[in-house]
């Protein structure tokens, strides 16, 4: 067995399960927009809905041409499952890399006679490897579906340009591995990096599209996969990677194993901790400011649009035909809503989701068994992740409200008021209450079982994304929280389902708080 | 075998390791201890290529490692504190390190698992420290180094284990194979080690063979008399008396034994004993003195 051999089996599962799911569910769209969108009139009908600057900060600009349906699907899947693809070759390349390094694994590798040039070049390879295998299933698969227009070059361009940009993360993950001393701060950045640009694109996408060449997602709009004239061109700022390549390789002979290039040495300021509350804050602190103050920023950049929504929806005849005489802007506010409450859901679960790595590192027995008095016993910690995460999410959650809402302040004619956004806060954080139950709830049962509701979370995502572009069957939509509460601004606030939604939700927390003192702590 | 030749190492202001030299022989165990911090892992890493040393050289077979890359395949190591693969088995770390040392022998291969009596069908996440040490240390023993180097080999082991353990260094020893042994254990390094190395603050301070470290040390003596010895317990060569059920304890250093029993010859003693000094009073004294 050689290193890449070694480094390969150990994320065998991991990559099959991710791939799995994103190769999934590119492959399943196609189809579902075919059948939805049968008619030329229906799908012109949605090119028009789409034609408006919300639409555009989401999924890009609309492609030159017909919009069949090869071309609504590429146009509309494409940015989303960039990023997934993103975050997916991120998570793979920190763990073989900067965090390999952080437990002495490459250290180790290296004194088998293994050289510096095998180790990073393995470690390159297999992220080639994993998103040629990405293309591969994509292109097989899109061929292989039964939908008019879905042409081999059309599919061809789609996977090469999700595994292109797939390889980018992968490569410039590696590359900043070797410029700093942490996994985390490694993962953080190349995270930011990864949104940061899509944020950037939705920006300039709205603005100017000439702005929005800098970023990768926009080379992805570009290609425009199945469009008359695709282009191969825009395939080809995608050859940073070999830049990427190259900067790794340098980087990592050059320098002492464990060692970053910028190495951070500040000395930390003794601090009084004396309650598992403040202790808990304290590791959660740089992980609830940071999607704090970053949920403040994408609600400023969600109300900067409101504007123009207005504008265009209200010139628009057919599309306030399309809405049957409900406000157009309204509708999108309200998916705004409450897309911005399931991405607030995020740092909430990850601060509950803390729990179980105290569980695990052992942490959480030692405190218990080291406190007199039972003074930081399981509930204690249980229920203070539980109470952190709801107020991360919460806070989280008003931060982008307030954005949204400064930003658009001085957009006249719109018919949102400071009431509109308040009701939206307390009726969307009745949906957050609720999904940090099934968190607390799973945590309760079993530890393994958490990961659940991120699934949880992404189908929610992905029904309301969906659900907000085709008719989807109402049985997938009753799975979801949001689907009992009234969508605020466009209906009145309805009390009794926030209240029910809540309740179910403290409720799950409170079975779960039952179940972790029977089970045995992993 | 392994020479080190003045070896430093800085890490901005910080001097981790300050001129360090000593070598290694063929078919000897060799002794590397101190406080923690001292700069034992810092000195390993730079042997084994990690780090590059900001001054000095080392030099295996006589050439230096800088020009003579491949010296690494002659070396075997065991990390002090064991990291694996957590979705790869106990078996697939070992067959994965004998793939990587070219060394084929299965039968041997079956013997140490059984001598350490590892399960190798479980994922290494699920195994203990103990167990993770094991697999390395059956990998290091599955090759054909002539350099052995062992980081704090034993912590996680049970005492059968530990046994276990000390057979195959014995047996490496008779097959003139050289060994590194770093470990706060020094019960181990002293039972094993033929020479032994104290660093600390980054600079060796004392190397040499058990013998010539005692040389360098205090004595300690039991007495026990009746007659008063308060004239005794004030000489300036008297160090740390004590009294208990065993009588009187004194510690003396080398150089003034001949004084001391001199002065002995007054009195009348119903038992007199001494101790050779263990390598924890040498080590003590050494750390108590950097106090």
């Amino acid at each position: 067995m050689t290193y890449f051999r070694l480094i390969g089996r150990n994320v065998r599962f991991q990559v099959f399960l991710w791939l799995l799911i994103l190769c999934g569910i590119s492959l399943s769209i196609p189809s579902v927009f075919n059948t939805l969108y049968g008619t030329e009139e229906e799908r012109l009908g949605m090119k028009m809905t789409v034609d408006n600057p919300a639409m555009v900060a989401l999924i890009g600009p609309i492609p030159e041409g017909d919009y069949t349906s090869p071309v609504m699907f590429a146009h509309q899947m494409l940015l989303i499952m960039a990023i997934f693809h993103g975050l997916f070759n991120i998570l793979i390349a920190n763990g073989i890399g900067r965090k390999a390094e952080e437990e002495g694994l490459t250290e180790y590798i290296l004194t088998t006679g293994t050289k510096k040039s095998t180790i990073i070049s393995s470690q390159i390879m297999l992220g080639i490897i994993i998103n040629i295998l990405v293309c591969f299933i994509l292109v097989v698969g899109l061929q292989l579906i039964n939908v008019e227009g879905l042409s081999l070059p059309g599919n061809l361009y789609y996977a090469l340009g999700l595994s292109l940009f797939g390889l980018s993360f992968f490569v410039l993950t590696l590359s900043f591995g070797q410029l700093f001393q942490s996994a985390d701060l490694t993962f953080g950045l190349t995270l930011t990096v990864l949104l940061a640009l899509y944020l950037y694109r939705a920006m300039t996408d709205v603005v100017d599209t000439r702005f929005s060449v800098i970023s990768p997602y926009h080379w992805l709009s570009r290609i425009e996969a199945y469009g008359i004239e695709s282009s191969g061109l825009w395939l080809m700022p995608f050859s940073i990677v070999i830049l990427l390549v190259a900067l790794s390789y340098v980087l990592f002979y050059k320098r002492d194993l464990g060692s970053g290039y910028f190495n951070i040495d500040k000395k930390p300021k003794e601090r009084k901790i004396s309650s598992y509350f403040r202790l808990a804050f304290i590791n959660s602190k740089v992980l609830m400011m940071s999607w704090i103050v970053g949920l403040f920023i994408v609600g400023l950049s969600y109300g900067s649009i409101f504007g123009d929504l207005d504008q265009v929806i209200g010139q628009n005849d057919m599309l306030k035909a399309a809405f049957e005489g409900q406000d157009g802007t309204m509708f999108f506010i309200n998916l705004l809503f409450i897309i911005s409450a399931l991405i607030a859901t995020v740092p909430a679960l990850m601060v509950n989701g803390r729990f179980l790595i105290e569980e695990k590192s052992g942490r959480l027995e030692m405190m218990n068994a080291a406190t007199l008095n039972n003074r930081i016993s399981l509930t204690t910690a249980y229920l203070i992740h539980w109470f952190y995460a709801n107020l991360v999410g919460i806070l989280s959650y008003l931060l982008t409200l307030v954005g949204m809402y400064l930003a658009s302040i001085n957009v006249t004619g719109l018919e949102l008021t400071e009431v509109d956004y308040i009701k939206g806060l307390i009726n969307y954080s009745a949906a957050m209450v609720f999904i940090i139950g099934v968190s607390s709830l799973l945590i309760g049962i079993y530890a393994r079982l958490h990961i659940f509701v991120w699934i949880y979370l992404a189908y929610i995502f992905l029904v309301n994304y969906l659900g907000s572009l085709i008719d989807l069957n109402e049985n997938f939509l009753k799975l979801s929280p949001f689907y009992y509460l009234s969508d605020v601004p466009i209906e009145g606030l309805d009390e009794l389902a926030v209240v029910i939604v809540t309740s179910l939700g403290i409720v799950m927390m409170l079975i779960g708080l039952i179940c972790i003192r029977k089970r045995n702590l992993l | 075998m392994l020479e080190l030749v003045n070896l430093s190492k800085h890490f901005g202001k910080v001097k981790a390791v300050k001129d360090v030299s000593f070598t290694l022989y063929p078919g000897e165990v060799f002794g590397f201890i101190g406080p923690n911090g001292a700069g034992k892992s810092t000195t390993i890493r730079m042997i084994i290529g990690a780090l590059e040393p900001t001054k000095g050289d080392i030099l295996f077979n006589d050439k230096n490692i800088k020009e003579n890359k491949n010296y690494i395949e002659k070396i075997a190591y065991v990390p002090g504190d064991v990291n694996l693969w957590g979705n790869l088995t106990g078996g697939e770390v070992i067959d994965f390190m004998m793939a990587a040392k070219g060394y084929h022998n299965d039968d041997r291969k079956a013997a140490l698992i059984e001598r350490f009596r590892l399960d190798i069908h479980k994922k290494c996440k699920t195994y203990s420290k103990g167990n993770k040490q094991k697999v390395a240390l059956i990998s290091a023993f599955l090759s054909d180094a002539d350099v052995f180097i062992f980081d704090e080999p034993t912590t996680g082991l049970d005492p059968l284990m530990e046994r276990v353990f000390h057979e195959e260094i014995i047996n490496l020893k008779n097959n003139n194979k050289t060994v590194l042994l770093s470990s706060h254990i020094l019960s181990e390094v002293e039972k094993l080690a033929d020479r032994i190395a104290i660093i600390r603050d980054g600079k060796i301070i004392e190397a040499g063979t058990m013998n010539d470290l005692r040389h360098i040390t205090r004595v300690e003596y039991i007495i026990e008399t009746d007659d008063n010895i308060d004239a005794l317990k004030h000489q300036k060569f008297i160090h740390d008396f004590s009294s208990d059920s065993d009588g009187y304890h004194m510690f003396i250093d080398n150089n003034d034994i001949p004084q001391f029993l001199r002065y002995l010859k007054i009195y009348n003693l119903k038992s007199l004993k001494t101790t050779p000094p263990k390598l924890e009073d040498i080590f003590m004294r050494y750390y108590e003195d950097a106090k």
